[in-house]
């Protein structure tokens, strides 16, 4: 072969080149990450997933959720929102600066709209605004005591459909071994699941017979996590409470087995309503305690 | 398999007789142009599109920076307040980095009159000014700074520069309350005519 050490050396060059774009880099920039304490919710985050939701992760694996189900919210854009949080020792100019900006926005506010703005706080002055905008407005308040704030408001068509109230990041999957980030969207996105939908019941029934709560719902059921039994005297006390058209029939009911208890307890786990860093939002949860409570409760 | 030269040439062979080889062609210079261009092109991508490659940085976040910038009551934070005074009023002469300008402006980063217990003689000079010559670091500077009690109204902000300044870069030293700023303004904001190093020496470093 004629010029083979080319060959070789190029070849080798191409392959080297994408390893470390495609591995080495991107280990240095995202690898090596560990927990980080978030203030919002009082403790580390992620926090290690307990032994009841790897079990029900496994039985996700194994059904094929992954298939039609993300866990990646994804964000296009932000915005502000600006807030009025304290009014400060001058009122009355304050009120003069409402009505100013008001006047400036194109908008009509009269003393006693400002003043029922002041009265209950804090008071969203602007939504949606951009960085340029905001921080005009938060000018206009500069000397006047009163403290103006800009909240970030992430956009983007998932955040919009109520799957997240922010982005997924690198962090978010640090015990997510293997990676379900999911790439079909057949079903909805299910990184913030537990957060969104906090019913137990709803889920076991939805996974029993999804068209039982869900109209139309185009999943399949996933009835072998359940067992259908006739009623021993007393009925289970988990047995389903199904509606008529979804029951199992006269003197038969639906008890879920340890792996539907198992993959709702992991599906309760799915949570990223907590703000990071990278991914900053206004973190409004009074309850910080309700986090990850799904671990706590026994799976039966 | 035949490393012969002249394989390249050989026009007697024809179809699958004849041993694929490798010759050298003219390229032309419209292919090295267009692939500087986008290799150009490429580099200002990842310049300015790549948030400067750090973990942190997701889009649509441009940089570490704007992440930095939109976290949610980092208005309330004295530090950050106190770097946008910085920036707007301490950096064009003390510059970003806090490191000044040689002859000209003296360093505040790991300056031996900020990395102090108190901050009573940094509020004197950021309210009234300082002139004459100052030995900072062992070195003498003679250079007049103007002061800034009329231009940073509000002791608050005037605290949080004040603490931005001694817990930025490599410096470590206490925060400085609304309440010493506001101390040391009711005792000498009117002064009317800058410190002298001299002077400033004579005083205590906590505010009384």
């Amino acid at each position: 072969m004629q010029k083979g050490y080319q060959l070789f050396f190029g070849i080798l060059a191409v392959m080297v080149i994408s390893w470390l774009g495609l591995v080495v880099f991107p280990t240095v920039q995202l690898g090596h990450q560990s927990t980080r304490q978030v203030k919002e919710i009082g403790r580390h985050y992620p926090s290690e997933p307990g032994s009841i939701v790897l079990n029900g992760r496994k039985i996700y694996q194994q059904a094929g959720c992954v298939a039609c189900h993300t866990q990646q919210v994804r964000q296009s854009g932000y915005a502000f929102d600006v807030v009025l949080n304290e009014v400060g020792d001058f009122p009355d100019s304050v009120k003069q600066i409402l009505v100013d900006a008001a006047k400036l926005a194109g908008k009509a506010l009269s003393g006693e709209e400002a003043s029922s703005q002041m009265a209950q706080l804090p008071s969203t002055l602007l939504e949606g605004v951009d960085r340029v905008t905001a921080e005009g407005v938060i000018r206009l308040f500069k000397d006047s005591g009163a403290k103006v704030a800009a909240n970030i408001l992430p956009l983007g068509p998932d955040i919009q459909r109520g799957w997240g109230p922010r982005q997924t990041v690198g962090l978010d999957y640090l015990y997510d071994q293997p990676l379900l980030m999911g790439q079909q969207r057949l079903g909805p996105d299910l990184a913030n699941v537990g957060a969104r939908l906090t019913d137990r019941d709803w889920h076991l029934k939805h996974l029993y017979h999804p068209r039982s709560v869900v109209d139309g719902s185009n999943m399949p059921a996933y009835t072998y996590l359940f067992s259908v039994q006739p009623i021993d005297g007393e009925p289970s006390p988990d047995a389903l409470e199904l509606s008529e058209a979804f029951s199992a029939g006269e003197g038969m009911e639906v008890v879920p087995k340890p792996e539907a208890h198992a993959l709702v307890d992991y599906l309760m786990s799915l949570r990223i309503e907590n703000p990071v860093f990278e991914a900053p939002y206004m973190f409004t949860q009074a309850d910080p305690s309700d986090i990850n409570n799904s671990e706590m409760q026994p799976a039966q | 398999m035949s490393s012969k030269p002249n394989n390249t040439k050989s026009k007697g062979k024809t179809g699958n007789d004849r041993e694929p080889g490798v010759g050298k062609a003219p390229v032309s210079v419209g292919v090295f142009v267009v692939t500087i261009l986008l290799a150009y092109w490429a580099m200002m991508e990842l310049n300015t599109r790549a948030g400067g490659f750090s973990r942190y940085v997701y889009g649509p976040y441009e940089s570490y920076a704007v992440v930095e910038s939109v976290q949610p009551g980092s208005g309330d934070d004295p530090i950050k307040r106190g770097a946008d005074i910085y920036r707007n009023i301490c950096s064009p002469c003390h510059q970003a980095s806090g490191m000044g300008a040689p002859g000209q402006f003296p360093p505040l980063a790991g300056s031996d009159w900020v990395n102090v217990e108190g901050p009573n003689r940094m509020l004197r000079i950021v309210l009234n000014g300082l002139g004459g010559p100052i030995e900072v670091n062992g070195e003498t500077w003679n250079a007049v700074m103007p002061g800034f009690g009329d231009v940073i109204v509000s002791d608050e902000d005037l605290a949080a520069v004040i603490s931005y300044v001694r817990n930025s870069w490599t410096n470590e030293a206490s925060i400085c309350t609304p309440e010493e700023a506001a101390a040391v303004r009711a005792e000498s904001g009117d002064r009317g005519r800058a410190w002298t190093s001299t002077e400033l020496l004579a005083l205590p470093l906590e505010v009384q």
